[in-house]
């Protein structure tokens, strides 16, 4: 049975409904660590003012497989789908609506500098002012300050929620220019991953030494669903998908009716493994979320979800696979995607790679053997042949 | 509770609103020693009948309840659905019981299932999905497939707490249900599913019912206590193991990742153990619910073994909702907690009955050469009502094939050896006394002769049909 989404008091701790209970009246930032039950508390938030007759929300994320993903889930909280946008669709049909659209570069950091731009101009010259009650902004940390002081104008109030150690993309981190404007909130305890997980996570994550660890905040239920991070090194991308395909076998029998993601770092790489899932017996339960394929709804008829590592942001499954993760040293701010990817998986965490992984994963991985003897000259060295006398 | 002990006069005079001069002798037993009146008939209410205040007429006083004698019954009830036509079927209105289910109306409790209820409503559950044929599962599974089940008339009768000694007092009505109803052939049949019902009442009797008088094995026994009490099989595995047909290693795989332990279950199934079939199918069911303990939730994984295992799924269920944090009340949109809303609704003996019609009146309707017509709540479905307050829901109307008459051994309610209702009825003698036949055929003979009279003799009054017969006579003359 899922609990990605929950919407029962039981289901909150303390924590949780304290933040609940926050005067709608205000604006806040709610920060926790990943599986903290930020984005629950969001639409909790866009489902208590639509019930409190404030129905002129919206809610903002950064990428749009997590729009469809949040978009899945909003039924359980009444929310419109349409009320689900990315920023860049949110702005850019602003930009139309008072005839000043925009063409955007294809470059991604350039363009969000064009939109944002375009958009404090016409707030400045008062044709766009505030277009809701409230803006409700998930994975805060990824909008860049511009980006963030505009929504801050378009809603009368605003709630975000954040996490600085997810941060993926380059840019100025616009968390601390929040923390000084509005209340934020904290939230300390994690349910979503296993403690194997957590471990590796921890490995990866580069605290100040007085935060507390994934692992010691961790509420998941380890000993009723024991969790599992695998690394499996292959000569081939080829030999990485057979492999997949022999788990995915195994899992969707073991987690029915629970999402399964699968992603590549690289795009390249993606494309071989989505042309093999689609020649496979899993090709009727996927959901491949891709730039080059477009976005489709995620459905729970079909579990398998498959996307680049950066689109896996904000998402969560029971079972995660990274293919081709020699690709992750391809990329800026590459030990961050490493930590978010490694987050979104639940209880089973599989890592496979052809090449060297970056050093930084490796030592993390080596955390689940922290016991391991240093081996000895027996092992280190053949033993010495009579023959040699 | 208020009793009146009676003849059938009296509740003729009951029933045509004339009952003021005969409720005045009318008691609050307080204990049972009225039930056993020696009158024909016990009328039962559940508060006292107040007559309505003059001047104005009568209200109904129906009674609750009937209490014949068993080997009354069968004809009581023949003789009031033929002189209560506008009662039809009479027990939709008043139920009809022998005085054992008095006494149980005297003791009546609050329906409970106490620790099971997880229990039952996984097993129902899985009984309905056993018999939904290929599309199987539990999102398309909608409430009535699963109130229909032999499971849930059973914990329905576990519930109001007829269920003693390790007995199935549903058996025989249920049976007698589906004959007279003329349903098909049943895919899981009563031995199939008589010992994970055994297994359930035990366990609902805490330790009066030994392994050695159900016919259960150690094994099963101690692992469904185990599972309930320890949430998880510990010493009872030995009893298993011990045999040498299953490793011991098994149950270690079965704590690791959710992974590995599928595996361990495919691998398990798909080779032949030795086991014994029992064993083997409960063995089935429990590794399932291992894989992921009281979750209900890899039902598909069984679905590829039902042929080698037919009762491996009513096991899953069992095990699964033996869990203390069993999660079937919530599965398939909290069906489970539908059916226990059900399962657990109060039903007192002495009240309206709230179905269609009972098994003994049913038996009487149906056992016939032209069935009586009578209606039912739904067009597709017949609520018939085995015990007071146990439900079996039926295809309805029945087939025009041919049925069987119920067999000599089978009977209503378990507790009354009723025999069919025509010719062999009188000449086995089975049913009433010889006294009370004779009374019968001269209250016909009377009749008989009545009507002669009236046809042949002057109009004694003006109303119209006697005004039409002798007009009908004066032409003919």
């Amino acid at each position: 049975m899922t609990d990605t989404w929950w919407v029962k008091q039981g289901q909150l701790d303390s924590h949780q409904k304290k933040i609940f209970a926050l005067s709608i009246k205000n604006d806040y930032l709610v920060k926790g660590p990943p599986g903290s039950g930020k984005t629950n508390l969001l639409l909790l938030r866009g489902k208590q003012l639509i019930g409190s007759n404030i129905p002129d929300i919206v809610v903002v994320v950064h990428t749009r497989t997590l729009q469809e993903f949040i978009r899945s889930g909003a039924p359980n909280y009444g929310i419109p789908a349409s009320k689900i946008v990315t920023f860049r669709k949110l702005a850019t049909d602003l930009l139309y609506r008072v005839g000043a659209s925009v063409t955007l570069p294809s470059n991604f950091d350039t363009s969000r500098d064009v939109l944002v731009d375009a958009l404090q101009a016409q707030i400045a010259a008062g044709r766009i002012q505030q277009e809701f009650s409230c803006v409700l902004v998930d994975e805060a940390q990824d909008f860049l300050p511009a980006e963030i002081e505009v929504l801050r104008a378009l809603g009368g109030r605003f709630f975000g929620v954040a996490d600085s150690r997810q941060k993926i993309y380059k840019g100025q981190d616009s968390i601390k220019q929040l923390e000084n404007a509005v209340k934020t909130v904290e939230l300390p305890f994690h349910y979503r991953n296993g403690h194997n997980i957590c471990i590796v996570a921890d490995g990866l994550a580069k605290f100040p030494t007085t935060e507390p660890t994934l692992l010691a905040t961790s509420k998941y239920p380890e000993a009723k669903l024991p969790s599992t991070v695998d690394p499996l090194p292959f000569s081939t991308l080829d030999e990485q998908c057979d492999e997949l395909l022999t788990r995915l076998d195994t899992q969707v029998k073991a987690y029915p009716g629970e999402f399964i993601g699968i992603a590549c770092p690289r795009g390249e790489d993606l494309a071989i493994v989505v042309d093999r899932l689609r020649n496979s017996p899993f090709a009727g339960q996927l959901v491949v979320q891709t730039s080059d394929e477009g976005y489709e709804a995620f459905d729970p008829q079909r579990s398998i979800c498959v996307c680049k590592l950066h689109s896996a942001k904000g998402l969560e499954f029971r079972a995660f696979h990274i293919l081709a993760a020699e690709g992750l040293k391809k990329f800026p701010m590459q030990r961050e995607l490493t930590f978010m990817g490694v987050t979104r998986a639940k209880t089973s965490l599989c890592i496979y790679h052809s090449g060297d992984l970056p050093s930084y994963l490796e030592g993390a991985l080596s955390k689940l053997n922290p016991n391991t003897p240093v081996i000895g000259i027996e092992e280190l060295l053949d033993a010495d042949e009579e023959d040699e006398f | 509770m208020w009793a009146l002990p009676a003849d059938r006069q009296t509740f003729l005079d009951i029933l045509g609103r004339q009952s003021l001069p005969h409720l005045k002798g009318i008691l609050d037993p307080g204990r049972s020693h009225l039930l056993e009146s020696s009158a024909e008939l016990l009328l039962l209410w559940a508060s006292e009948p107040v007559s309505s205040p003059p001047g104005l007429p009568n209200g109904e006083q129906l009674p609750d309840a009937i209490m014949v004698r068993p080997h009354q019954m069968r004809e009581f009830i023949a003789w009031i659905t033929t002189v209560a036509g506008g009662y039809r079927p009479f027990t939709a209105f008043v139920r009809i019981i022998d005085p054992e289910c008095a006494e149980h109306a005297l003791e009546s409790k609050a329906p409970n299932l106490g620790k099971l209820e997880d229990a039952v409503a996984a097993l129902i559950i899985a009984e309905a999905l056993t018999l939904s044929g290929a599309q199987r599962s539990v999102s398309g599974l909608s409430l009535l497939p699963c109130e229909s089940t032999y499971s849930y008339s059973f914990a329905r009768a576990l519930a109001l707490s007829y269920v003693h000694g390790g007995k199935d007092p549903i058996a025989a009505p249920f049976g007698l249900a589906r004959k007279l109803t003329r349903q098909p052939p049943r895919r899981l049949g009563d031995e199939l599913l008589s010992t994970p019902l055994k297994v359930l009442s035990g366990l609902a009797a805490g330790s009066t019912v030994t392994e050695r008088s159900s016919g259960v094995t150690p094994f099963i026994w101690e692992t469904c206590r185990e599972l309930q009490s320890e949430r998880e099989v510990k010493r009872s595995w030995r009893l298993l193991t011990d045999t040498g047909l299953v490793p011991q290693q098994l149950l270690g795989e079965l704590r690791g990742p959710r992974e590995h332990r599928v595996k361990a279950f495919e691998r398990i199934l798909q080779s032949p153990s030795g086991l014994d079939p029992l064993t083997a199918s409960f063995l089935a069911g429990l590794l399932a619910d291992q894989i992921g303990p009281g979750s209900f939730e890899h039902i598909d994984l069984l679905l590829p073994y039902l042929n080698q295992y037919p009762t491996a799924l009513l096991w899953y269920g069992l095990c699964a909702g033996l869990h203390p944090d069993s999660e079937v009340q919530q599965i398939g949109n909290c069906l489970g907690r539908r059916l226990l809303r059900d399962l657990l609704t109060a039903d007192p003996i002495l009240s309206r009955p709230k179905y269609d019609i009972a098994v003994s009146e049913l038996e009487v309707h149906l056992d016939r050469e032209e069935p009586l017509e009578f209606r039912t709540a739904s067009q597709n479905y017949i609520a018939v009502e085995l015990l007071p307050g146990v439900p079996a829901y039926m295809k309805w109307p029945m087939t025009t094939e041919p049925v069987l008459a119920p067999s000599k051994g089978m009977s209503t309610s378990g507790r009354q050896g009723e025999l069919p209702l025509q010719s062999s009825f009188v000449e086995q003698g089975g049913g009433s006394s010889s006294a009370e036949r004779q009374e019968a055929i001269s209250d016909l003979t009377r009749a008989v002769e009545r009507i002669k009279l009236i046809l042949k003799g002057p109009p004694d009054n003006s109303d119209a049909i006697d005004k039409g017969v002798d007009n009908k006579r004066r032409k003919k003359h």
